[in-house]
């Protein structure tokens, strides 16, 4: 989440509305496009990625997509780094790295939809019913307030302030302060918040439609409505407890 | 896996039969309910069907860290989606088990 929350991407897009958006998991062909929505803008607190970074983003964590189906073309991505690990030793969280909307495709509710969908389908996929579960943190540069209004939205809590250490992923172009050191502000997912969001995840199942936009979502594996409102139903009886 | 299935041999041919007979047999038993029968599962069958986290991931709409978790008994997701996960691995190692079954 080191960048802005949007790109006006030059990209080629219909500025004609399609009659669906379909929410789905990017493949390694879809890079290019990713990477022509994400960085083809200016952001000072976005670093200059290459196509290899995005393909990256795609072949190590999960990274989700709107693609405006009449034009093929991706209107939006949230990626979400899940570190990979070894047996005995304990997992590290999961990054959430931003939410990134086509110009003409926002104020529609379609970045609250994909950063539900890549959130929900995280937890889904790792204990989702576990009270306390591998959490998933975001960071962002302590100048940066535009993904801020995003974060709280999602559910996102301030944690703490951090000093970034010189060579990490992504802070390197960044502000430094009067002391050369460079400061992030660090957010957690809180885990009772995943009732709400099963719940968000669950409604957004059941729809076909999202303002003007027909709507298809393809989530984590075996997910449904039905299964979402359980498990909130169950994480909201541990909470009463 | 290339060391399970391209050993020359008869009798390591059968050997590596037995293995993909056996996986079948113990992944359509397991109780998945247990997250580290799940976790045997994802482990084995991987290795029997030589992919990687990273073709695992595609095929089961996640992250290859999250495969990782799996194979490492760290997490597991809901009861639902661990059958699915199991019928599509036992899907292909059942593909493999048969070609290896008539060469055998």
């Amino acid at each position: 989440m080191l960048g802005g929350s949007a790109a006006r991407s030059s990209a080629n897009i219909a500025t004609v509305h399609p009659a669906r958006l379909d929410f789905t998991l990017a493949k390694a062909s879809d890079a290019q496009a990713v990477f022509d929505l994400v960085y083809l803008h200016p952001d000072p607190f976005l670093r200059a990625a290459t196509l290899e970074d995005i393909e990256s983003w795609i072949a190590n964590g999960s990274c989700w997509i709107v693609r405006d189906f009449s034009g093929n073309n991706i209107v939006g991505a949230c990626n979400i780094k899940v570190p990979e690990t070894t047996a005995g030793e304990a997992p590290e969280p999961a990054e959430f790295g931003g939410i990134f909307i086509h110009p003409d495709y926002r104020d529609r509710g379609v970045a609250d939809a994909l950063g539900v969908l890549a959130l929900a389908s995280y937890y889904w996929d790792n204990d989702p019913d576990s009270a306390i579960p591998i959490p998933v943190i975001s960071h962002v540069h302590v100048e940066n307030d535009k993904p801020l209004k995003l974060l709280d939205r999602l559910g996102f809590e301030f944690h703490k302030i951090i000093d970034v250490p010189d060579g990490a992923p992504g802070f390197d172009h960044m502000p430094r302060d009067e002391k050369g050191l460079l400061r992030g502000k660090e957010f957690r997912f809180p885990p009772d918040r995943r009732i709400h969001l099963f719940r968000e995840m669950a409604k957004l199942l059941s729809t076909d439609q999202l303002g003007d936009h027909g709507v298809r979502v393809l989530p984590a594996l075996g997910m449904d409505a039905p299964e979402l409102e359980q498990l909130a139903t169950i994480l909201q009886a541990q909470q009463n407890r | 896996m290339l060391g399970v299935m391209c050993r020359s041999g008869a009798g390591k041919r059968e050997g590596a039969v037995d293995r993909f007979t056996a996986f079948l047999d113990q992944a359509q038993r397991a109780d998945l309910r247990d997250k580290q029968a799940f976790s045997f599962v994802v482990r084995e069958g991987l290795a029997l069907t030589g992919m990687s986290v990273r073709d695992a991931a595609e095929l089961f709409r996640t992250a290859p860290g999250t495969v990782s978790r799996w194979e490492n008994g760290h997490t597991a997701p809901p009861l639902v989606a661990r059958n699915a996960v199991r019928d599509l691995l036992v899907t292909r190692v059942s593909r493999i088990e048969s070609s290896l079954a008539v060469s055998a």
